[in-house]
């Protein structure tokens, strides 16, 4: 997919799907999680970028593990405003989807 | 492990967690952001640090950048809009201007300099430097400890050493170095090649410890390496390497923390040589032997 086919509200929900889907998750397994699925032209900046966006906005909780040897990772999981947010998203996305697929159908119109 | 709920807070300096490729990158993002508010930037610096320390080791700055983009392209996603040129102060502008002035200068000199040399008929050409070829020419592993046992498969011409250990445990694999030109060895060190099966474990089931690096090369300091006794130790200097000898090196490793995942699979299959070859120093990923892997599915397993 074109990088510019990515409005923020489906990065939004890219992410948090993805993040529902393993119940908790890190930044790098979310960016491979996308990439494995076909997510691509999505830069792994730009899911950090949207992570510590929703964690800004309190959609998502987040917990730094540390392991002996110094390497770390950060944990994020939804919250019910995540989820809530994510089902919103999902809603939006499958009503625009409708639309295009019934543009590409019959060109439109009534 | 440590556990915080912070967001911004990070155990450690990320610097100090981070490889040099890593660290390097983050300084340079840190650049590109520097007309942001403090606070702002620290943050996303914060982001950054994460971002390098969740990801596998960089094999060099040339696959950093392949995976990531230029550190402008990648401050540029972070910030999702024009980042603000740093305000520079009336004193910053007026080095600046004495530095392009004196930029000039040198340039007309050079270029006044250089003109009769170029415009001589002959001319010699210089051919690039013969490339430098790898290779391995022992594997196996030995160890004195009781917490690691290994069984050596063969198949195909292939050779695999599957082993068993528990944490703390360490193992050598003896690395017999050879090179093609003469070069000046400077570092090496084994990372894991470590593949993580998405059908794995999740963090918060209790069945699954986070493991990020199995491998970590003991003895294997910065600026040096430890040799048998064939070579004398060179700990923070280069060991020249020709064509006509091989660098015996034992790699002493230790298993730390390991996951209980099924599927997963981990072990080290090659090695990182950074040397000086040229005038330029370059880091490249040399094939061992053989591959040495964990065997997976309750392997692995604790002290008690």
């Amino acid at each position: 997919m074109r990088e510019d086919a990515f409005g923020g509200g489906l990065v939004d929900l890219l992410v948090l799907a993805a993040v529902e889907g393993r119940g908790e998750s890190y930044g790098y397994a979310i960016a491979q999680d996308l990439a494995e699925a076909g997510v691509t032209g999505l830069g792994e900046a730009a899911v950090y970028a949207c992570l510590r966006r929703l964690h800004k906005r309190e959609l998502l909780t987040s917990r730094q593990v540390v392991a002996d040897n110094g390497k770390a990772r950060r944990y994020y999981a939804l919250t019910p405003a995540g989820r809530a947010h994510r089902d919103r998203e999902q809603a939006t996305w499958e009503a625009t989807r409708d639309a295009v697929m019934k543009v590409l159908a019959t060109g439109g119109g009534a | 492990m440590t556990d915080t709920n912070d967001p911004t807070a990070s155990s450690g300096s990320p610097d100090a967690r981070l490889g040099v490729h890593e660290a390097t990158y983050l300084a340079m993002v840190g650049e590109q952001l520097d007309g942001l508010p403090a606070a702002t930037r620290a943050e996303l610096l914060a982001v950054v640090a994460d971002h390098l320390d969740e990801r596998p080791p960089a094999l060099s700055w040339d696959l950093l950048l392949a995976d990531l983009g230029t550190p402008a392209t990648y401050a540029a996603q972070l910030v999702d809009g024009p980042i603000p040129r740093a305000r520079r102060t009336p004193k910053q502008r007026l080095q600046r201007r004495r530095r392009w002035m004196a930029g000039l200068f040198v340039a007309a000199v050079a270029v006044g300099l250089i003109a009769p040399l170029i415009s001589r008929p002959l001319r010699r050409t210089i051919a690039p430097p013969p490339p430098v070829h790898f290779s391995t020419s022992c594997w196996g592993v030995h160890s004195d400890d009781p917490r690691f046992t290994f069984e050596h498969l063969e198949a195909a011409g292939a050779q695999e050493y599957r082993m068993d250990y528990l944490e703390g445990a360490t193992f050598n694999i003896p690395l017999c170095l050879s090179t093609s030109q003469k070069i000046e060895v400077l570092d090496v060190r084994a990372f894991d090649d470590y593949v993580e099966n998405p059908g794995a474990l999740p963090p918060s089931d209790p069945r699954s410890v986070p493991w990020t690096y199995p491998f970590r090369p003991v003895g294997l300091a910065p600026g040096g390496f430890d040799l048998d006794l064939r070579t004398p130790p060179t700990e923070g200097s280069p060991v020249a390497l020709g064509p006509n000898s091989a660098l015996d090196i034992d790699l002493v490793m230790q298993f730390g923390t390991c996951h209980v995942d099924r599927g997963s699979r981990t072990g080290v299959s090659q090695v990182m040589v950074t040397y000086r070859y040229d005038g330029e120093e370059i880091s490249e990923v040399v094939d061992l032997g053989a591959a040495y892997s964990v065997r997976d599915v309750g392997s692995c397993t604790h002290e008690s």
